[in-house]
């Protein structure tokens, strides 16, 4: 069988295949999409929130578990989801020479978007 | 009817450009857009497009006809044909060589990656290798494709990464060897695709299985491998 070629985007996580990156991508979504059930619930059950309730919910290690997973998985969800726009979009077809620093900087602000969002959110639930 | 068509001669023109002819078509019977070729061919003879068995067998008349991808010969003009209006173009996402003929060297490469031929590494029968009709059954609706790239031009994922997704075409035909019963290479062609671009990088999007005009769906072999890889991997 003859051997691949080498790519040049390789994959979303540095020694992730096309199965773990599309795994991966479920599995956030299942993370994301009970998260957002669960505020959702929180809203209706509390018809009126003042600060008090907004810090009990918040302050149970559930809550703070959760919120740290689902940040996290929603900056790997959004890694690897801006990863494939950028190999899609961002290209020497579209963009001439300049297609690899273009692509370069645009996943750069990526993931220090998606490292940033984990980094202040497990500030917040768990910082005083 | 008007008719408009894609013109390119690289030689001659510095940029494609679009043609119209007013075309006076036949009463009685539904033309296919083949034949409206023929008849703008009449009219100019430097119209340029590949055709050959003009009954949807060799896949060489692939174009897009009022944006839609198919097979000329085959395809009706009562199937395409909006307010009395044709645009023939040449199938998207490839090079154009002149007109409506394009460059299928990317396609064939592609195809030509997924080893479309039976590996067994047995020793051969003395006759031929036998195969149960259930199991051959398992091949219907992939070995049909008469690779016309009607389908992989029309996809997305293939004009974005066309070097390193393999398009539903030859993704129907890799499947057509790993559900074979009498090739043992499975783990093999799974590994060669196992990357996040070869299979992965379909989206699901199928127009691949709304334009294939054999009527197959890619969209379903491709689930099939992906769903052997997953397996594979955890
Ligand atoms: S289903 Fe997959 S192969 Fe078919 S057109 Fe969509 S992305 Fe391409
Ligand atoms: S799957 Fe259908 S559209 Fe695609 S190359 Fe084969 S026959 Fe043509
Ligand atoms: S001419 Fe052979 S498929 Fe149309």
């Amino acid at each position: 069988m003859k051997k691949k070629n080498g790519f040049i985007l390789k994959n979303a996580f540095y020694l992730s295949g096309g199965a773990s990156d599309w795994l991966i991508q479920r599995i956030t979504s299942l993370v994301l999409g009970s998260y957002v059930l669960t505020l959702l619930s929180f809203f209706l059950i509390n018809q009126e929130i003042s600060y008090q309730v907004w810090t009990n919910f918040f302050g149970t290690g559930f809550m703070r578990i959760f919120t740290v997973l689902a940040v996290v998985a929603a900056s790997a969800h959004g890694w690897i989801g801006m990863w494939a726009i950028g190999g899609d979009y961002l290209q020497e077809h579209h963009f001439g020479p300049i297609a690899g620093p273009v692509r370069k900087s645009y996943l750069g602000l990526c993931a220090l978007l998606a490292i940033l969002y984990v980094v202040f959110v497990v500030l917040i639930v768990w910082g005083n | 009817m008007q008719v408009s068509i894609y013109r390119y001669n690289p030689d001659a023109d510095a940029s494609p450009y679009m043609q119209d002819f007013d075309l006076e078509i036949p009463g009685g019977k539904d033309l296919m857009v083949l034949d409206v070729l023929e008849l703008l061919k009449e009219q100019d003879p430097s119209v340029t497009y590949r055709r050959s068995c003009r009954e949807g067998v060799c896949g060489s008349d692939g174009v897009n006809m009022n944006g839609k991808n198919g097979l000329a010969c085959i395809t009706p003009l009562s199937e395409v044909v909006r307010g009395r209006k044709l645009i023939i173009k040449p199938l998207p996402g490839l090079p154009v060589i002149r007109d409506l003929i394009v460059d299928m060297e990317q396609f064939y490469n592609n195809y030509e990656r997924i080893n479309p031929y039976l590996i067994n590494g047995d020793d051969p029968p003395e006759m031929e290798r036998l195969q149960s009709p259930e199991d051959r059954e398992k091949l219907d609706g992939l070995y049909e494709c008469i690779l016309c790239a009607c389908c992989s031009t029309a996809c997305p994922s293939f004009w974005w990464n066309p070097d390193k997704f393999i398009g539903p075409s030859g993704l129907l035909q890799a499947y057509r060897f790993i559900a074979d019963s009498r090739d043992t290479a499975t783990e093999e062609r799974l590994a060669e695709l196992e990357d996040p671009f070869s299979v992965f990088r379909c989206k699901g999007i199928m127009n691949c299985v709304s334009v294939c005009p054999k009527g197959l769906n890619p969209t379903r072999a491709i689930g099939h491998i992906r769903n052997m890889l997953l397996k594979r991997a955890v």
